[in-house]
């Protein structure tokens, strides 16, 4: 209660020590001024009417006695003398009067006649005092009785005004006292107050400078009080900051030195995936700089649309992932991220590696594999063609001869078989050769859409229930030979046509990149198995009935989109459907 | 700034505002309206004087009851006057400012003789109509007899009395001293109990004083009597009386005498008398006061 008083106060003053220091001996020595005039002017007062009081007895009771016997003996002049005298001679009095024992007055000092209302002012009979006011001021009238009140009485009127002019000159001095020493007060408050503040302030200058990064600074104090100690605690204070500062500093520069030299992008984010921090191979993978993704949800490194950045927790999820750029690029990642803290959602480090370069090799280690083994075949293929070509030709020649020399129905039927057979050998092994680049390539300016439209027009009827969607943006004209790509897409629909069970849909979908066009072919049927896919397009690879299919539709179509310079990828899952997507170059 | 101002002036205020401290119930008295007095005494009450044969604080207190009674039974205010001396008193009564006084019995004889003063009545005390004067000193005094007095300091009480003056001078004049060729120094205390008290006190050696002044204050009131002693007593004198003017309305001091005379025989008044140890009032006989005439007339001859 008293605490808050005093902080109000201090408040209410504000300004620095010396003004709070200043205010307080002011108030202090005026309240003690205050106080001691309150006292010395009730002291004084009681003092001096006692004192009066007992004068004025006094007087009135040796008036009392010495007028006795002229009262007794009426004689008037000498009691006229006698309160003659008395007036004279005393301070104070401001009239003196007797009265025989009927109050009767006998003598008395008025000038200018006796004022009646003082005879019934006061009545008592025994020696006693009252105080009156004449309306000018206070007046103390003394009574004494002469012989008991049997033979009179004296009154005595004593003025109180030059009682209150001492009390009011007394006060007045102990006031001028109290504001000599107030003023005196401030001026040696002040001097005490600067001289009393000064380690403080000097303390207060440190902690200041301390606050503007100016570390290890030191205070010089002189006095060897509680404000040396707590200096010198400070100095210690500034000069452990100043140490422990630059140990930190070094850790730091350490830890990020370590950090920086992690070719992986290191993401500090806060529990809300702001970017708090990253090093400088992040800067480097993500090419923003530090400022322009300091505050900002993770969420803009990752590709809108391949990218999950989080599972349905919210969780930055671990694994592969694809990331953009600045400048837009996709690139794919590996992201592992720990918690900061184990236990609490304080934030996480993220660590995202770049693995473009990786998928590259691998697919194009793939690739070379693909080819190697498709160009051996296609060798072996066509070495085999060319040996088998001429023994076929023989075989369907001769039987042709003698189909046409023999009558024999069961003969000419055999004879017929065998050059059926050879036909159809014959055919497998022209097959052969154009999966081994062995045909020509026709090559014209063509459009994909055009021929797209051209098959979907022949194969019409074999889509049956099978929903048909195609998506076909307006596309370059490209060179290729379009008997061979209208076979490629038809063999493509073919095998969809064949994957689909039931409910099917085919969505055919072109789009015209810079330098390429794309062709993508989606089907709902049941798809490839994993195991299946690196062998679909091997020839003689099928997975229909001996006899149903030669297995070289899509060794075929790789032939011939790799002679077009352009590419053929397949993705599928079981159960889901599968997509060709044929790049062709413009 | 403005507000440490404010603070300050706020304190040096304070120690003004205590200057107010509450009066006492003072009652209002104007000094406006005057009353005038008269001089005069109302003329309706009869005077009576006392001399002052005790002084005049004992006097009033002693015989303001016996002045009550009287103004009771006559039926007027009666006033009590008193005067230094014995002179003053006798003065009074010759020119009938007083219509009786309580005088010495000196003072009655040169009032006779001189103006025809009349004896109204005297007080009989213990019995006796007579009285003594006492030459006392300090009960430690070496002084035994009125003869070592010589070259001491001496107390008269009134030039008028009788055994306070005309006693003492009667003796110098036996032995052909005057006070001023026997007494180193002396003085008028015009009281007898003054006198008491100046020799109780030391103040003189000795004193002579009315043996009815000293026995009354032995027996009532023996402060400075007790410090006293007698060393001789005077022959008998006669008693100090009531007297009246001589040309006094017969029927007022008829009534006069007729109070006092009867004084003792009613309760109130028996008992006013017995605390001045007055037995009662009797009739006076003039010749009982020879002895002062002839003492008078020795220590007059011898002055001149």
């Amino acid at each position: 209660m008293l605490k808050d008083t005093v902080i109000k106060i201090n408040n209410f003053i504000g300004g620095g020590l010396v003004r709070k220091f200043v205010v307080w001996i002011v108030v202090i020595i005026m309240l003690l001024g205050a106080l001691t005039t309150i006292f010395v002017q009730i002291s004084l007062t009681s003092t001096l009417s006692e004192e009066l009081h007992e004068r004025g007895m006094a007087i009135s009771r040796n008036l009392a006695a010495s007028s006795t016997e002229p009262l007794l003996i009426e004689d008037t002049v000498s009691l006229n003398r006698l309160i003659g005298n008395i007036k004279k001679t005393e301070k104070d009095v401001e009239y003196i009067f007797i009265t025989d024992a009927k109050g009767k007055v006998l003598v008395h000092t008025f000038n200018a006649g006796f004022p009646g209302e003082l005879l019934t002012a006061h009545t008592e009979t025994s020696s006693s005092s009252r105080l009156l006011d004449t309306g000018d001021g206070y007046v103390i009238d003394f009574k004494a009785p002469i012989l008991n009140g049997r033979a009179g009485f004296v009154h005595i009127g004593l003025d109180e005004t030059s009682l209150n002019e001492k009390i009011t000159q007394t006060s007045r001095i102990i006031m001028m006292l109290t504001f000599i020493v107030g003023a005196l007060g401030v001026f040696m408050a002040y001097i005490a107050g600067d001289y009393l503040t000064r380690p403080i302030r000097a303390l207060v200058k440190g902690a200041e400078e301390i606050g503007r990064g100016n570390l290890g600074y030191q205070i010089e104090t002189e006095s060897t009080d509680e404000i040396h100690i707590l200096s010198k605690a400070f100095n210690q204070m500034s000069h452990n900051l100043n140490n422990s500062i630059n140990e930190l500093r070094t850790s730091e520069e350490r830890y990020k030195k370590l950090v920086d030299g992690i070719s992986d992008a290191v993401i500090l984010i806060d529990s809300q995936k702001n970017i708090l921090s990253w090093n400088s191979a992040a800067q480097e993978i993500f090419d923003y700089s530090f400022e322009e993704v300091v505050g900002k949800s993770i969420n803009m490194l990752y590709s809108p649309f391949k990218g999950i950045v989080t599972d349905n927790m919210g969780e930055i999820l671990d694994g592969e992932g694809v990331f953009i750029k600045k400048n837009g690029m996709l690139f794919p990642g590996v992201v592992s991220s720990r918690p900061l803290q184990e236990g609490a959602d304080v934030g996480r480090v993220v660590v995202i590696r770049d693995i473009t370069h990786q998928k590259e090799m691998k697919k194009l280690e793939k690739q070379l594999l693909q080819s190697d083994r498709l160009a051996t075949i296609g060798q072996l293929a066509a070495g085999v063609a060319h040996e088998i070509n001429n023994p076929l030709a023989n075989i369907s020649l001769y039987a042709q001869m003698l189909l046409k020399k023999t009558e024999d129905e069961n003969a000419k039927s055999k004879l017929k078989t065998i050059d059926d057979e050879a036909n159809r050998a014959a055919h497998i092994v022209q097959g052969l050769l154009e999966f081994a680049r062995r045909s020509e390539l026709k090559l014209n300016p063509i459009d994909i859409n055009i021929e797209i439209d051209k098959v979907l027009s022949i194969l019409n009827h074999q889509f049956n229930d099978i929903k048909v969607t195609t998506l076909l943006e307006p596309l370059p004209l490209i060179y290729a030979d379009s008997g061979q790509i209208r076979q490629v897409i038809i063999d493509i629909l073919t095998n969809s046509i064949q994957a689909i069970t039931k409910n099917g849909e085919i969505m055919i979908r072109t789009t015209a990149n810079h330098d390429h066009i794309e062709i993508s072919i989606s089907d709902n049927g049941y798809g490839i198995p994993r195991e299946n896919m690196d062998k679909i397009f091997d020839p003689f690879f099928t997975t229909k009935e001996p006899g149903e299919g030669t297995g070289l539709g899509l060794s075929i179509c790789y032939g011939i989109i790799n002679r077009h310079n352009g590419t053929i990828d397949v993705r599928s899952e079981v159960g889901i459907g599968t997509t060709f997507t044929i790049k062709l170059p413009v | 700034m403005i507000k440490t101002v404010l603070i300050i002036i706020l304190f040096l205020l304070a120690p003004g505002l205590v200057g107010c401290i509450e009066k006492e119930d003072a009652k209002k008295v104007s000094f406006e309206e005057k009353i005038e007095f008269s001089p005069v005494a109302e003329n309706e009450s009869i005077r009576i004087g006392v001399a002052a044969i005790v002084s005049p604080e004992k006097t009033f207190v002693n015989y303001q009851e016996i002045f009550d009674y009287i103004s009771e039974k006559i039926g007027r205010p009666v006033k009590l006057v008193q005067r230094k001396t014995y002179y003053e008193m006798n003065e009074l009564v010759k020119t009938g400012y007083v219509s009786a006084a309580f005088i010495c019995s000196t003072a009655y004889v040169e009032g006779h003789d001189s103006s025809g003063m009349e004896l109204l009545v005297i007080p009989v005390v213990n019995g006796k109509t007579v009285y003594y004067s006492y030459t006392i000193v300090a009960t430690d005094s070496d002084i035994e007899n009125f003869e070592q007095l010589r070259g001491r300091s001496f107390a008269f009480s009134d030039p008028l009395s009788n055994s306070g003056y005309l006693v003492p001078a009667y003796y110098l004049v036996m032995i052909n001293e005057t006070p001023d060729s026997f007494f180193k120094s002396y003085i008028f205390t015009y009281s007898h109990d003054r006198s008491i008290e100046v020799v109780a006190e030391k103040l003189v050696d000795a004193a002579n004083v009315d043996s009815l002044i000293w026995d009354y204050a032995n027996a009532t009131d023996p402060k400075f009597t007790s410090k006293t002693k007698i060393i001789k007593k005077s022959q008998q004198y006669g008693m100090s009386p009531v007297v009246v003017p001589k040309d006094l309305d017969p029927e007022l001091k008829n009534k006069l005498r007729e109070v006092l005379l009867r004084m003792h025989e009613d309760e109130k008044g028996r008992a006013i008398l017995s605390r001045i140890m007055i037995d009662k009032f009797i009739l006076g006989d003039d010749a009982d006061y020879n002895s002062i005439r002839e003492m008078r007339a020795r220590v007059e001859a011898y002055g001149k």
